[in-house]
């Protein structure tokens, strides 16, 4: 083992170095836009599959396969089809997806229909309809689809990352750390790693709030 | 024009409005009339229907036969008998939700004074008072632009007083237009001025 001294004072070095910066962009870059990608097309397709019934049969066995597939397999079959330097992008959007799309379409259909049918008698206008009843009522599932998969694309990217080895990615280092017994090494960029996970997934979550607010119009109408 | 169901002017035993929910027959052969700017209050017990024929006028339900003639092109306003209104939204937001532009700073303000609910503009909902969504609900169904208005037990819940109040604003912002009451209440319907048609004795 070692101590949290050593670990801090590898973290102290590894800070003024722009590689450590460099690796952690890198990162943080494709694990968000795959979070991105999947937060996307989860949310288009919950909305698709919500509107069709067919569709979301269609849906329900990817879904299914998805969730339930070994990040491992999935990992070793995107190497085949990707460069490794994609791989991190693949994976956390398979992470993510199942997430999204499943809690975005358990709130849209749990949608008060009470709300929907004032909404059909006044003759809410759809982009209305979104605003005052829709969103409010899908909102904390977003919330927490996010808060969920934004901790899971990371650690399943850098585990992608450990086991592809894309050159300046966050699970090169590691990878490096573990051939070189370098513990100091290992437990710095673990530290590293969740400290970005947290900053990112505060940093998204706020923005939410901040859209849920501007959205129920608190401060103007 | 009349609102009829189950037929026009005069009865169709072809147009005629029926409704089932799976065995139970809660309309068999039913036609009513609903004549232009009156009021008409529908009263009976409870599971004979009124909420049922209410949902139909407004697009909510369907008959298994018959129609309705006289809504084609009319605006309709309700107040549901839940408040239904928009949580984690003010009352202003609530009201401004339904009127597209169309709401009149004035009036509103006008009206929700009447009410007691000016100083609640800004306020959430959710921290209002039972009586007080209610309230809301009514100033929304007034507010919004409408040729038939709705009222499926509107008044419940508030007291005797406020009651007065309410009937009182409903019968002057709607004078004119036509108002379709349900209620379980004689003293309300009584107040409300209108023609009285029980279904418990309609349909037997």
């Amino acid at each position: 083992m070692v101590s949290p001294v050593a670990v801090s004072m590898r973290l102290f070095t590894l800070l003024p170095d722009p590689s450590f910066w460099r690796s952690i962009a890198f990162s943080a870059c494709r694990i968000l836009g795959g979070f991105g990608l999947a937060a996307l097309l989860g949310i288009l397709a919950a909305v698709g599959a919500a509107r069709y019934t067919r569709f979301r049969e269609l849906m329900a066995p990817l879904v299914s396969v998805i969730k339930t597939t070994p990040v491992a397999s999935f990992v070793i079959l995107a190497l085949f089809w990707f460069s490794s330097r994609s791989l991190s992008v693949f994976i956390s959007f398979l992470m993510v997806f199942p997430i999204v799309y499943t809690n975005i379409l358990q709130g849209i259909l749990q949608t008060d229909t009470q709300l929907l049918e004032m909404g059909q008698v006044f003759g809410l206008s759809v982009k209305k309809k979104i605003r005052y009843i829709y969103f409010p009522q899908v909102f904390p599932y977003l919330r927490s689809a996010f808060a969920i998969g934004l901790g899971l694309c990371w650690k399943a990217g850098t585990a992608a990352e450990v086991i592809g080895i894309p050159d300046g990615s966050i699970g090169e280092r590691l990878q490096e750390a573990k051939i070189y017994l370098q513990m100091p090494d290992l437990f710095a960029w673990t530290v590293t790693i969740i400290v970005v996970s947290l900053l990112i997934e505060k940093l998204i979550l706020w923005l939410l709030d901040i859209i849920d607010r501007r959205n129920r119009g608190i401060g103007k109408v | 024009m009349t609102v009829g169901i189950g037929g026009s002017e005069k009865y169709d035993r072809n147009e005629a409005y029926h409704k089932k929910y799976g065995d139970f027959t809660v309309f068999s052969d039913f036609s009513m009339e609903i004549p232009e700017g009156e009021v008409l209050c529908l009263m009976g017990k409870s599971g004979r229907g009124k909420t049922t024929l209410l949902r139909m006028l407004m697009g909510l339900e369907q008959p298994d036969a018959g129609s309705i003639n006289g809504l084609e092109g009319k605006k309709i306003s309700v107040v549901f008998q839940e408040d239904r209104l928009l949580p984690g939204f003010t009352v202003r937001q609530n009201l401004y939700s339904v009127c597209d532009g169309a709401l009149q700073q004035e009036r509103m303000m006008q009206i929700l004074s009447v009410l007691g609910l000016a100083e609640w503009i800004d306020r959430e909902v959710a921290v209002l008072s039972g009586g007080m969504q209610r309230r809301v609900a009514i100033c929304r169904a007034l507010l919004v632009p409408y040729d038939f208005l709705i009222l499926d037990e509107p008044f419940r819940g508030l007291d005797d007083k406020t009651k007065e109040i309410a009937i009182k604003l409903v019968l002057e912002e709607a004078k004119g237009r036509t108002i379709l009451l349900s209620t379980h209440d004689a003293e309300e319907a009584k107040m409300m001025k209108g023609k009285i048609l029980n279904l418990d004795a309609f349909l037997g």
